[in-house]
């Protein structure tokens, strides 16, 4: 039956008495168990594949299982993920943040914590000398990294902040923020004047590993 | 034992008649409390409870666990940083709040949306929605004893909750819209995985449906308990699947109809009695419904930009942002200062998974907003516990508070 | 800050390293599958040997004795049968509980806890002994006002747990057999009462729930009892009602004699060909068969006896938590076991009276020829270790059951239990025990499987076609004029 198309709302009824069969409670019940035991024998003879299709949560095959054996499968985050946070380098891995305090504004959580520095041998005159992110403040909204004019915070980690045993491991500074792959805009070179050797390797896009010093 | 311990010790003799003190067996109501920490208050929230054996003779629930003061906190932020504290109002459709405090906002200022961005808010309100309907039937029939249906209903709000994920970047806390259009525009393939989401999210609904609509033990567990008829409905403020329940033809959506419900083919489940069981079996229907409007939201959405270009209310494009003037100016002032909303006061509702979802922002005119209330769908519900409760046995309380589906988020803000 | 705990090297260090899962394909799948039940079979023979094994070694001690009964093998029983079998039957449960649940339920189920040195969790095996060591190492609390009434308090979950533990001692699991050179069975009382030992201890568990809820000073506790009481004084009266018919059908209360007569004598089997006893040549001659809805009704009543949902409103575990809220520890851990212990023993009395017991259907004679030839005319005391298997196999499967009402039904509410007791399930034994003392005076067992065939031939119409409406007109019995029922392919 089409219930679809109905542009009237509809009409309800006065008469909703089970069924003599139904008020019987048996026919229901076996058939209440039998759906739960299909999903039983299904499990039980079943296999999934726990490296690839249970991290769509597709059980194909026979097996219905949906949920993930975390730690040992871990499903990886969607792209566009808000994870853990990271401040992006530039080539020669400082990072591309001027200290401006845009993300640390936008914040509704207040996390950001900055203190701006001055550069002496660059057009851009600012960086931040220390840049923390309270992980526990945070809520993930992602408005610093929408706030940031110069691409230099991002949540693609695809990773969450991990679980800490005391509320200060939470406060991550600016060295354990600073990592994942270097972005370069068009524009930079008449800002910035790298140094001619680059010391951070291209490519790497793992969270939160320290990348090359400054 | 003191008296606010829930499990606090003895009979309080309370007698109400003294006709009975000549019985041979004075009866005394005992009194209960239920919560705030109890199995069956998911939120949290205390019950006190006289009961004559186990019949409940008065029930005065106790809310403000969970208070976090939302109206006060949102008139220290501005209209955009609003939007994170609307996710955690009602914490079961996130994006239900966000798409109604958005509205709200952008009817303040005068401006609509996207196209784009209007069926966007549809299908991923609708998917909210669907993932709000399932953890409430589900949960009745968790707290009824069958868990297998409950986790039946998280297994599908999972897979949903998975593509909600991939669009707006995060679970539950979505805070996906923006004022003038949407944060993110759905990924490649997403509407395709969508659309092998939904069978299988109705496929466990209909196992749910099996489970429990025809079963007996839950019929008569539901069934005329908890009954409140139409007009007492609407005079105590009921909306949303509540109200239909009780036979009352109001949906905002059909209603009022806002982004593009308009253009959607869908109707409104209704029940007759208003009791327990018309209510979860409103809502039953209603994710089917939910289900049909994201299938039709997503074939219908034309593309286009996701959010509006007009730099006083929305963040420039990052391509103007990192190479023009104007865009940085622009960028810095909305971060900086915040949105200008015209002053002006507004009342802008929508149709939460639990009914009217009502915010009424007041602007002077600056930054941020100077005064914001919410009307949460589920607290005129809440309120009228102790009417449906009455004269129900303790067993009973179960299913009427499941079925009224108390989020303590939008309740106590 | 101490150094080493900056974030930044915190962070350097935690990088999570994530096991790589085996992946599993259809080969090593297949092989699991096939080994699984090859090792679960193993395992089984070799519980049913070993325990037959060991109550003939207990047998050995006594000199003189060549028939089943004798203080050693009594000795032996109750050390093989109650204290390993029905514990250890019991606290896997604990664990088949919430490993078959997760099955049910899409579930991974427990695999935190492992063995050490074994990276493996074992199907969650090692829980059960995490549980245990949880429960013994727990704090045993007791409240104030619990404290008032010590004595009472700690009887509760001895009187819950105690008669649930005696009651398996009237279940037999073998047949009376020659084993190695000695009568013996796997019973422990061989007594005229039989089941009504067991209804006679039932009720004294009504003590235990409600010493527990009224001394724990606590108001739902309280409740918890009172429900308690009620319902487990209510539903023995339909407990006992509901076995009446199989008591004319087989003359006796005595669950052994129930058992031997469900299938080939000891004589038909060491004559070996077919099974003489079965019903019009062809169908086993089980309870069952003659008394489908006295089964079905048992196992209703039995489960509201021993209160597992959907009849735990005294435990409802949303509603009032239960009788036994206020325990902790050990305490707490008893009247959880008691409850497995009391499926265990449910099992087996309706294995023992309707599946047929210990007998395997058909082959008896037949294997039993066959074995012969394998171990020099002992086929009958081999035969006995399958017969046990099939007992063991039987119980695990009517748990199973009672696992999966558990799990895929909703609960009643207490007045609606008290409903179903007293309105429905009693008149219908009633009527039952009239139909088959009828059907017994007129042709005996035979008859009485007839009107059995009958019921269930109507029971599986009444199940699968009765009320099946044809789905283009259907309005929906629901109130909605659109039918919600209808495939959601329409999309
Ligand atoms: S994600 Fe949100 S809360 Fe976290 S640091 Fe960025 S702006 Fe602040
Ligand atoms: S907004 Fe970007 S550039 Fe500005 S302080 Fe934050 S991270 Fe640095």
């Amino acid at each position: 039956m089409d219930h679809g198309h109905a542009e009237s709302p509809r009409a309800a009824q006065d008469e909703q008495e089970l069924t003599l069969g139904e008020k019987l409670f048996l026919r229901e019940t076996i058939k209440g168990m039998a759906i739960v035991a299909r999903h039983f024998w299904k499990n039980l003879f079943g296999f999934r594949d726990n490296t690839t299709e249970v991290l769509d949560r597709k059980g194909t095959g026979v097996n219905l299982v949906t949920t993930i054996n975390y730690p040992e499968e871990q499903k990886p985050y969607p792209p566009g993920y808000r994870g853990m946070h990271r401040l992006v380098p530039r080539v020669d891995g400082r990072p591309r943040c001027v200290a401006c305090y845009m993300c640390a504004t936008a914040c509704p959580a207040q996390c950001i914590y900055i203190e701006a520095g001055e550069y002496d041998d660059q057009a851009i005159e600012k960086y931040p000398v220390r840049f923390e992110i309270d992980e526990l403040r945070c809520i993930v909204c992602g408005f610093c990294v929408e706030a940031c004019p110069k691409d230099a915070i991002r949540m693609d980690t695809g990773t969450h902040a991990p679980a800490v045993l005391s509320r200060p491991l939470a406060v991550f500074d600016k060295e354990a923020l600073l990592g994942g792959a270097p972005v370069e805009l068009s524009s930079d070179s008449m800002t910035y004047r790298a140094p001619l050797k680059t010391v951070a390797p291209m490519g790497s896009n793992e969270g939160g590993k320290k990348m090359g010093g400054h | 034992m003191s008296e606010t311990q829930s499990h606090s010790a003895g009979v309080v003799p309370v007698n109400p008649d003294p006709l009975e003190l000549d019985d041979e067996l004075p009866s005394a109501f005992t009194k209960v409390k239920l919560g705030p920490s109890h199995p069956a208050t998911h939120g949290t929230v205390r019950l006190n409870m006289t009961l004559d054996g186990e019949r409940i003779v008065e029930c005065i629930p106790e809310i403000g666990f969970l208070h976090r003061g939302f109206s006060k906190s949102s008139e220290n932020a501005t209209w955009h940083q609003v939007l994170p504290y609307t996710d955690r109002l009602n914490y079961v459709s996130p994006i239900l709040n966000n798409v109604g405090y958005i509205m709200g906002v952008e009817k303040l200022i005068g401006i609509t949306d996207t196209e784009r961005s209007k069926y966007l808010r549809v299908a991923a309100g609708e998917i909210s929605r669907i993932c709000d309907h399932l953890t409430c039937v589900s949960a009745i029939g968790l707290e009824l004893g069958a868990m297998s249906a409950f986790l039946y209903g998280v297994e599908a709000r999972e897979i949903l909750w998975d593509r909600v994920a991939e669009l707006t970047g995060a679970r539950m806390t979505t805070s996906w819209t923006r004022i003038g259009g949407v944060a993110t525009d759905a990924p490649i393939g997403w509407i395709e995985r969508v659309k092998e989401t939904i069978p299988r999210v109705l496929e466990l609904t209909d196992e749910l449906d099996k489970l429990f609509s025809k079963n007996r033990i839950f019929v008569d567990r539901t069934r005329n308990v908890g009954v409140i008829g139409a007009d007492e409905a609407i005079s105590w403020g009921f909306t949303g699947p509540a109200l239909r329940a009780s036979g009352v033809d109001y949906d905002i959506r059909k209603a009022h109809p806002y982004l593009v419900y308009d253009r959607m083919e869908f109707s409104v489940p209704l029940g007759s009695r208003g009791d327990t069981f018309d209510r979860y079996l409103c809502r039953l229907e209603e994710i089917r419904q939910s289900a049909k409007i994201v299938l039709q939201a997503l074939e219908q959405m034309p593309p286009g930009p996701i959010i509006i270009d007009d730099w006083r209310y929305a963040l420039p494009p990052k391509k103007d942002v990192f190479s023009s003037i104007e865009g940085v100016m622009a960028h810095f002032k909305l971060i900086m200062e915040g949105i200008h909303v015209p002053a002006g006061e507004v009342y802008s509702f929508t149709e939460g998974s639990n009914g009217e979802l009502g915010f009424h922002l007041v602007s002077n005119g600056a930054g941020k907003p100077y005064a914001i209330q919410v009307r949460a769908p589920g607290f005129p519900i809440v309120g009228a516990l102790p009417r449906l409760l009455h004269g129900h046995s303790l067993g009973d309380l179960i299913p009427i508070f499941d079925s009224i589906n108390m989020i303590g988020g939008e309740v106590e803000q | 800050m101490d150094a080493t705990l900056t974030p930044s090297s915190r962070l350097a260090s935690s990088d999570i390293p994530t096991a790589v899962p085996v992946k599993r394909t259809v080969g090593n799948w297949f092989g699991w599958l096939i080994g699984g039940w090859a090792m679960f079979f193993a395992f089984l023979f070799g519980l049913s040997a070993t325990m037959l094994g060991v109550v003939r070694l207990f047998a050995g001690f006594d000199e003189k004795k060549n028939s089943v009964g004798g203080t050693w093998e009594g000795v032996g029983n109750i050390l093989i049968l109650m204290l390993v079998f029905v514990m250890i039957l019991a606290t896997l449960l604990t664990m088949a509980d919430r490993k078959w649940s997760a099955m049910m339920q899409d579930r991974v189920g427990p695999n935190r806890a492992r063995l050490p040195g074994i990276d493996s969790p074992l199907a969650g095996l090692p829980h059960i002994i995490a549980d245990v060591l949880k429960m013994l190492f727990k704090e045993d609390f007791i409240s104030d006002g619990a404290a008032r009434q010590k004595l009472l308090f700690n009887l509760g979950p001895l009187l819950a747990f105690g008669p649930a533990f005696c009651l398996f001692a009237v279940i037999p699991m073998s047949p009376e057999v020659f084993f190695f050179g000695k009568r013996i069975s796997l019973q422990v009382l061989h007594v005229d009462w039989g089941i009504l030992y067991v209804f006679a201890l039932a009720s004294i568990g009504v003590f235990g729930t409600a010493l527990a809820g009224w001394s724990s000073d606590n108001k739902f506790a309280l409740l918890g009892g009172l429900r308690a009481s009620a319902q487990m004084i209510s539903y023995e009266v339909t407990l006992g009602l509901t076995l009446v018919g199989a008591f004319i059908a087989y003359g006796s209360v005595r669950l052994d004699v129930m058992s031997e007569l469900q299938g080939a004598t000891e004589a038909a089997i060491r004559i070996g060909g077919s099974d003489p006893t079965l019903f019009f040549g062809w169908l086993p001659a089980w309870g069952i068969f003659m008394q489908p809805l006295a089964a079905i009704f048992f196992l209703t009543a039995a489960m509201a006896e021993i209160k597992r949902t959907p009849f735990d409103t005294p435990e409802g575990e949303s509603e009032i938590i239960g009788y036994y809220l206020e325990y902790s520890g050990l305490k707490s851990g008893l009247f959880l076991i008691a409850e497995y212990v009391e499926t265990v023993v449910v099992a087996g009395i309706v294995t023992a009276i309707f599946l047929g017991g210990w007998h395997l259907p058909w082959i008896e004679p037949a294997l039993c020829s066959v074995l012969d030839g394998l171990w020099h005319g002992n086929g009958a005391a081999l035969l006995a270790i399958f017969q046990v298997m099939g007992f063991i196999i039987k119980v695990l499967l009517v748990i199973w059951v009672m696992f999966l009402a558990r799990w895929a039904l909703p609960r009643f509410r207490y007045d609606q239990v008290m409903h179903l007791g007293w309105k429905m399930l009693l008149p219908a034994s009633l009527a039952n025990v009239i139909i088959s003392a009828a059907a017994y005076l007129a042709g005996g067992r035979e008859a009485m499987a007839m009107v059995g065939l009958v019921e269930i031939v109507a029971f599986v119409g009444y199940v699968a076609f009765w009320g099946k409406k044809p789905a283009a007109d259907a309005p929906d019995a629901h109130g909605h004029a659109a039918d919600p029922h209808a495939a959601p392919a329409s999309h």
